[in-house]
């Protein structure tokens, strides 16, 4: 369906092989540019000012975060499932490459994935740091010990998060990695400095593009997509289910599960083309990051607008619904009219309203709108976890325990300092490798191969 | 009666010999290898718990970072009494000038670390308050004088002792006058001791002045039965109670007697269908006033109409006398008719230090006929004895420079004397003061010398709360700083040879001991006396009759100024503030208030809305003070309320600076101490201050977590109010098998009904489960530690609300929704239903926290020991000495909660095991459960269907939190009831 | 001593794909193509296949079965505790943890396999034909039977040149 649309030439203009790793890779051989490392030193004082933050959390204690005896978790949380959600797009566009063979993804596919290994790792932070004991981390591994042994306990959604995130980092970093490694060896035919033939060499694994192992690593990466495929939908799901499965109102919903997933999607495809267009425009990459490309990623957009804006609609529905009192105070009056209505409606707004513009063409084609409009998803986003994790657990069931939140300044350096992890890993990979897949350009570029 | 006294006589001839008892009582222990005086008398003991418990235990406790580490001592001589490991509870009395308690101290290794109610006791019954729990923090507080001092310099004690009796000497020669100023004293030995020195020093003028005096009682019962008394108020006979400002359960005169004896008359369990109702007449919500069945919020100034008023109606409805008194607009015939039903079982009293309203109160008394049925004459209350004229004239005479030696005991008059400034200006004109002060208090620092006082805990004393009710105060620890006891003191100033504990003993022996008739000897008598802490005599029956002298009675119209009417009042953890820097006291939540470690003005719902007023706005007031004003729902229109205790800058780190000292917004009429004063005007500041309040939302919003009925309801279906239980467990249901428990089953059932909500649990659990205090800006972001929470819920009118308090602690449920989420199985259930934490495992993911719908689970969100950020007691090697060694000190970064007091389960579990028995039930008790005043928690074994615990929670009333989420708690509550007409 | 290869050089994946044909209807073998993207031309008409995809079924059936018994090991034999008045042996909160550690285990394996069968590893020094054969040059090699004449090998060389090699030479 997606795929007639941008059917024809994969690239803007006819382009040779010599010329897609040319134009590809220009940064990886090119002077750096000055914007670089304007950016670098930006997300350098951002990454500076999360360190500070977290030695601030781990020296002194969690206390500096804003939490309380009613709200366990917060930013921290909140972030989490954030960037967790915009660590979904890498490897959706994975599956729709390689599993469903869309062409269009494969443009975006390298990013994506180096956005995901990267938003994951922010992600994984935060449940790290929110430990009140993290150097006592490893308890959670089950592995033998003099305690009993003590195990741990595999009722625990927290363990099956751990273990969700551990498993799509490991997926995600390798997936990432070997559909690198003949570009890679491309570099390192390419490259004239010593350290860079090196560095390349290293890392292509001795990669000549042997058809035995293109053959051997097409079938792999099928199979590896074809098991992430599963992930990518579980990973936000079992993620949801650390809400899901507890008993409080707000959290304890059924609808949970394929609400995540359906908003990881639409987070990360947002940032995806937030961070593509930008890209583009830098790198000028336009031939190959066509508009028909960046279009398909809008009407993603709109399909996920709709089903979380369905599921803001059932949640509300079921919460009246079920007549239960706490149910119905969570949804109906403290996040729909009441303390966190202002926080509900922008999410509402971001979310389920604004992404309904890309059903105009106009819109859908215009490079500043589906900037502005992807910006306005991911702030959704951030507030729909904001709205998940934190108004359900100021109001409990006991009044007497209700409380509010406000975040402190190493929650917000932590949070900032995600950002500098994020675009200095996003910088570095930029700088040094090509931010699109070449082989897969030129094999998608060839007329005659479809 | 004569072997009586022959026996008497042998054991007063003998006392010198020791040889003619058939057991000579032994001397506390005696240690091989010390020589004679340190063996001699019982300072052994002291000794020995003094280099055991206090240094040993320093050095491990500076040595350890995390916990205090335990170090097994060896015994070369191990001391008979003291096992390691093993608690040791010695019997004695808390009495602090203002609060009488009857308690057991639990030593460990030589420390006290726990103050438990003493149910021997029949005023006090087991049941303490918060102030009596958190006194043990006192005898560890780092701001307690460790030397003599002279003239703010420290000494030692030759020097300060031959100085002043120097000046004592010098002065008689030239015929001085001598003051000494104490708070009431209740100690017969004392009193002796007190006239032996104004015998020696005939000059000698003892005043006793309390901090909030009740001396118009004494006053109106001297005119009405010639006998200047407090009667013994007896709620437990009365079935209808009115009060007017009396805050009997909270702080007035015996509050733990007075709740023991009105939750008494509120249980409905064991097939009891009656109870007591209380009608609370008054202006600042009192703990009392929100335990009321019906409250009629009044302004101070229409008391005395008001109280008139009644009498006139309760005449009317008898046939007595009746007295002009001025238009009132409150209906009280319906109060008047129910306390003339209830005639001979009702009771009226009243909180004010006024004549003419106590003199009303004593006359509706005598024509409803509670003289002798629920007032008591033959025993009556020795407390507040302070008389506010005496206190007058001595400042009067101080300022005329005729007192040229004063002593200041147990009393701190430049903090708390309303006009403290006459008397700072006539001790100026008083040669030598002389402060007993446990600390360099307001008035110490005044003082030319400091004599530091013992803590009670390293006292001997005595006390006779009541007429013929004694009890003993002995040392459970030898004194830990260079402190002597006063009475020590005097008797050295008297130049006497005894010490203070043989004085004792003697007049125990002269004067005491004959009284009774049980004992044939003095021996037998006194270490019967020491082990139970308590003694009584009968009282003589002749005492209850009185004959009453019928006065004039009058009223004064209300009062017109404009302005607002403020009165002051008594916090039930700070009260006068004698104790203020307790840091476990000024964390209590007030049970009325929710606010913690705060000073500020109460203020209606109404007015602060007409004046425009937020709550935490600061506003200033009567003689440019400033506090911040909260809103208080219950707080009579136009009238303010300030609590007292506040603005000390003597007291120590904790408590000075905070608040204002509401001391000088009291003033004195007609030489009466009075807490109200009118025409008070408030003035914006557009300022605001931040206030710490545990709990912000005050109402249910609808859900029915106090269930509540009336009495009429309960008596036609006792489930009532408590209907949809039956039909939310039933229809509650989980995919597994419910849980069996073959042995124990640990439970917990709390009367709503019972528990007033006075806040004695909190502390008591925070003393035994080390729970850290963690200060005003932590309490303020949510994150009090305490293992207990009082909720407390309003409901209806905010401007005079019913009140609902619950105390929630871990649930101990069995489908434990916080136990399934935790990763690493720190959370997990235990064989006998408990809900346990195993400290070391836990990371602090803070899932169970989130997950916990009662929200009881406390994270430490930084290390509450050894941080000066957290500078209380567990941050000082001295604070540290109170931590109950069975518990764990938690580590930063880790969850804590209740643990049902699993170390006193375990402990009872193998004393009887070891006596090979059966464990009985309520053997165990939970902290929270052994000293509550009104007896509201009941713990014990609910797999036992005799248990107290098992018949309670058969109970139609009862009912478990938040039912419907079917995570079936081992705490059950029981309907609240409340005694209103309406069904 | 090993007999040289030859070696052919194409511009052009379709050139690459009729030589295939041409060189297989002679029944002359191609030892292998280096290409510089996955032509799937290329790899169909060599009619190569991995067998990869066993491997991974072998690694996901083993996942399943040892962390079940690991799981019920730990949690109902080695150390049952109670959580939250559930019996020892809850299977469904289990299913989750198998799910994630088939596919970690099944994923781990695939690669191991992968690594396995190609050699490749980190460091690995690439023995390339061409220099340009990772960026737009397609190498043909094809192994010299020990028996093969020298004119059979001329024969091989021209129709490589016809088929559009632009370079045609002996390996050494």
């Amino acid at each position: 369906m997606i795929n007639t649309l941008v059917r024809g030439t994969f690239t803007a203009r006819e382009k040779s092989f010599r010329q897609v790793t040319d134009e590809i890779a220009r940064p990886t051989y090119s002077k750096t540019a000055k914007w670089w490392f304007a950016g670098m030193t930006l997300a350098t004082l951002m990454l500076l000012f999360g360190l500070w933050a977290i030695y601030k959390t781990i020296t002194v204690g969690l206390g500096t975060w804003g939490l309380n005896n009613s709200v366990g978790w917060g930013w921290d949380i909140v972030n989490f499932v954030w960037w967790i959600g915009i660590g979904h797009a890498g490897t959706a566009f994975t599956i729709f490459l390689i599993v469903f063979r869309a062409r269009w993804a494969a443009v975006f596919n390298r990013t994506a994935e180096a956005m995901t290994v990267l938003a994951v790792s922010c992600a994984g932070l935060f449940p790290a740091l929110h430990l009140g004991r993290i150097w006592l981390i490893f308890f959670i591994l089950p592995y033998p010990n003099t305690r009993g042994p003590l195990w741990v306990n595999f009722n625990s959604p927290l363990f099956w998060d751990v273990l969700a995130i551990t498993t799509y980092l490991t997926l995600s970093i390798t997936l990432w990695y070997f559909g690198m490694i003949p570009d890679l060896a491309t570099l390192r035919d390419r490259s004239t400095s010593k350290i860079k033939k090196a560095l390349y060499g290293f890392f292509s694994m001795g990669w000549v593009g042997s058809v035995k192992n293109w053959v051997r690593y097409e079938a792999m990466m099928k199979v590896l997509g074809g098991l992430a495929a599963p992930l990518v939908i579980s990973v936000h799901s079992i993620v949801a289910l650390d809400f899901a499965i507890s008993v409080i109102p707000g959290w304890h919903t059924t609808i949970l599960p394929p609400y995540f997933f359906i908003g990881a999607i639409f987070s990360g495809f947002a940032m995806v083309l937030t961070l593509t267009i930008i890209i583009r425009k830098l790198y000028n990459l336009q031939d190959y990051i066509t508009i028909p490309h960046l279009e398909s990623i809008t009407r993603v957009l709109i399909f996920g607008s709709l089903v979380i804006g369905l599921a803001y609609v059932t949640e509300l529905f079921v919460a009246w619904y079920s007549g239960w009192e706490f149910e119905m105070f969570t949804f109906l009056k403290n996040r729909a009219t009441g303390e966190y209505s202002s926080a509900f409606w922008i999410m509402v707004f971001c979310n389920a309203i604004a992404p309904q513009a890309f059903w105009f063409k106009r819109v859908r084609t215009s490079i500043t709108w589906m900037v502005i409009i992807s910006i306005i998803i991911n702030i959704g986003m951030w507030y729909e976890r904001f709205i998940i994790v934190i108004s359900s657990l100021t109001h409990t069931f006991l009044p007497a325990t209700w409380t509010s939140f406000t975040p402190t300044v190493v929650d917000i350096g932590i949070y900032v300092g995600t950002f500098g992890i994020f675009f200095t890993g996003m910088l570095l990979f930029l700088r040094y490798i090509p931010s699109i897949a070449m082989n897969e350009t030129k094999a998608f570029s060839k007329k005659s191969d479809h | 009666m004569e072997k009586k006294y022959w026996q008497s006589l042998q054991a007063y001839q003998n006392k010198s010999t020791k040889s003619l008892f058939e057991k000579q009582p032994e001397k506390e222990f005696t240690i091989d290898g010390l020589d004679d005086s340190e063996v001699k008398g019982n300072s052994s003991r002291r000794d020995f718990l003094k280099s055991l418990g206090f240094s040993v235990g320093a050095v491990a406790l500076v040595s350890s970072c995390q916990m205090p580490v335990r170090k097994a001592i060896p015994f070369l001589n191990k001391p008979e009494e003291i096992t390691p490991g093993v608690a040791n509870y010695y019997a004695s009395t808390f009495y602090d000038g203002h609060d009488y308690c009857s308690i057991l101290v639990k030593n460990r290794e030589g420390r006290p670390i726990k103050i438990e109610g003493n149910e021997l006791s029949k005023l006090t019954y087991g049941g303490t308050n918060a102030r009596t729990q958190a006194s043990v923090l006192n005898l560890y507080d780092d701001a307690r004088l460790k030397n003599p001092m002279k003239n703010g310099q420290e000494s030692d004690w030759d020097t300060v002792d031959s100085e002043i009796m120097g000046k004592l000497n010098a002065f008689s020669d030239i015929q001085g006058s001598f003051a000494i100023v104490t708070g009431t004293l209740i100690s017969p030995s004392t009193k002796r001791l007190i006239a032996d020195f104004i015998e020696a020093n005939p000059k000698t003028e003892w005043v006793s002045y309390d901090a909030v005096s009740y001396h118009a009682i004494r006053k109106a019962h001297q005119q009405t039965v010639n006998k200047p008394v407090i009667p013994f108020y007896r709620f437990d006979k009365a079935d209808v109670i009115v009060s007017f400002g009396a805050d009997f359960l909270g702080n007035w005169l015996l509050p733990v007697t007075f709740t023991k004896q009105f939750t008494g008359r509120r249980k409905l369990d064991n097939g009891h269908n009656s109870m007591n109702k209380l009608m609370v007449i008054e202006s600042n919500l009192s703990l009392t006033g929100s335990n009321a069945d019906e409250r009629i919020a009044i302004k101070p100034s229409e008391e005395s109409s008001l109280l008139l008023a009644l009498y006139n109606k309760i005449a009317a409805l008898t046939g007595n006398e009746q007295f002009d008194g001025p238009e009132v607009s409150i209906d009280l015939s319906q109060m008047a008719e129910q306390l003339v039903n209830a005639s001979g079982k009702s009771l009226v009293v009243c909180g004010t230090n006024s004549l003419q309203n106590q003199l009303i109160v004593n006359s509706i008394n005598r024509i409803l006929n509670n003289y002798g049925r629920t007032l008591e004459m033959s025993r009556t209350i020795n407390l507040n004895q302070g008389s506010d004229e005496k206190m007058l004239s001595l400042i009067d005479r101080m300022n005329n420079g005729e007192i040229n030696m004063l002593m200041c005991w147990n009393t701190n008059p430049v903090y708390d004397l309303p006009q403290s400034d006459r008397f700072v200006e006539g001790l100026k004109r008083v040669d030598t003061v002389i402060s007993f002060a446990d600390r360099m208090d307001e008035t110490a620092s005044q003082s030319t010398y400091v004599c530091p006082d013992h803590n009670y805990l390293e006292s001997w004393d005595d006390a006779e709360p009541l007429t013929g009710v004694y009890s003993i105060t002995q040392p459970a620890i030898h004194n830990i700083f260079n402190t002597r006891q006063a009475q020590d003191s005097l008797l050295r100033w008297m130049d006497s040879d005894l010490d203070w504990r043989d004085y004792l003993e003697s007049v125990w022996e002269e004067h005491i001991f004959p009284n009774q008739s049980f004992w044939q000897g003095f021996r037998p008598f006194w270490n019967q006396c020491k082990h139970d802490g308590v003694f009584e005599l009968e009282p003589n029956p002749e005492d209850e009759t009185i004959t009453f002298n019928q006065v004039r009675l009058t009223a004064t119209p209300s009062a017109t100024e404009n302005g607002f009417e403020l009165s002051v009042y008594e916090k039930v953890a700070i009260g006068t503030g004698k104790h203020s820097n307790n840091p476990w006291l000024m964390e209590l939540p007030d049970p009325v208030t929710k606010a913690t470690w705060d000073n500020y003005l109460t203020i209606s719902p109404s007015d602060a809305q007409s004046l425009g007023l937020q709550q935490e706005d600061v506003v200033k007031f009567a003689d440019e003070l400033e506090l911040p004003v909260l809103i208080q729902a219950g707080q009579a229109k136009g009238t303010l309320g300030i609590a007292l205790g506040f603005g000390h800058s003597g007291a120590g780190p904790v408590a000075n600076g905070i608040g204002v000292n509401a001391f000088r917004l009291m003033r004195f009429d007609e030489g009466h101490k009075l807490t109200t004063r009118p025409g008070v005007t408030l003035e914006k500041t557009g300022r605001s201050y931040p206030l710490a309040l545990t709990q912000v939302k005050h109402t249910m919003e609808g859900r029915d977590v106090v269930k509540e009925t009336s009495l009429a309801a309960f008596l036609q279906n006792p489930a009532s109010g408590n209907e949809d239980q039956k039909y939310k467990e039933k229809h509650a249901t989980t995919l597994y098998p419910e849980a069996k428990y073959d042995g124990f089953h640990w439970g917990l059932a709390i009367d709503l009904n019972s528990c007033t909500g006075c806040g004695n649990c909190v502390v008591s659990c925070q003393a035994e489960n080390n729970v850290s205090v963690v200060g005003k800006d932590e309490v303020r972001r949510n994150r009090i530690m305490h293992w207990i929470r009082i909720d407390r819920y309003y409901s209806e009118d905010p401007d005079n609300p019913k009140v609902f308090n619950q105390p929630v602690m871990c649930q101990h449920c069995d489908n434990a929704p916080c136990e399934n989420v935790c990763p690493v199985a720190a959370t997990n259930h235990s064989s006998e239903g408990l809900n346990q934490m195993a400290y070391n495992r836990c990371i602090g993911t803070k899932y169970c926290m989130n997950n916990c719908p009662y929200r009881v689970r406390r994270f430490n969100w930084f290390s509450y020991i050894n941080n000066p950020k957290f500078n209380f007691n567990k941050n000082s090697d001295l604070g540290k000495m109170v931590l109950n060694p069975d518990v764990t000190v938690r580590e930063r970064g880790v969850v804590e909660k209740c643990s049902f007091c699993v170390q006193r389960i375990q402990e009872k579990k193998l004393t009887a095991k070891k006596e090979n028995r059966k464990l009985e039930d309520l053997e165990i008790k939970t902290a929270c459960m052994q000293s509550c005043p009104g007896d509201a928690l009941v713990f014990g074994n609910m797999n036992d269907p005799e248990s107290k615990v098992s018949l309670l929670m058969k109970s139609e009333r009862r009912y478990r939190l938040v039912e419907e989420l079917h995570t079936l708690p081992s705490v059950s509550y029981l309907t609240k009831v409340r005694n209103t007409s309406e069904a | 001593m090993k007999t040289p290869n030859i070696i052919g050089i194409f511009d052009n994946d379709d050139q690459v794909v009729e030589a295939i044909h041409t060189l297989k209807s002679k029944n002359i073998k191609i030892a292998d193509v280096h290409a510089p993207f996955a032509s799937h031309h290329i790899l169909k008409d060599l009619g190569k296949e991995s067998r990869i995809p066993y491997g991974s079924v072998l690694a996901g059936a083993f996942a399943i079965v040892a962390t079940f018994s690991f799981i019920y090991w730990t949690s109902v034999i080695n150390y049952p505790i109670v959580f939250g008045g559930k019996p020892n042996f809850s299977f469904p909160a289990w299913v989750v943890v198998i799910y994630l550690m088939t596919i970690l285990l099944t994923f781990i394996g695939t690669v191991i396999i992968f690594q396995m069968r190609t050699k490749m590893n980190f460091g690995k020094k690439a023995e390339l034909m061409h220099i340009d054969s990772t960026e737009d040059k397609f190498v043909m090699i094809i192994e010299q039977d020990a028996d093969i004449t020298e004119k059979e090998v001329q024969n091989i060389k021209k129709m490589l040149s016809d088929h559009g090699a632009i370079e045609v030479r002996m390996d050494n």
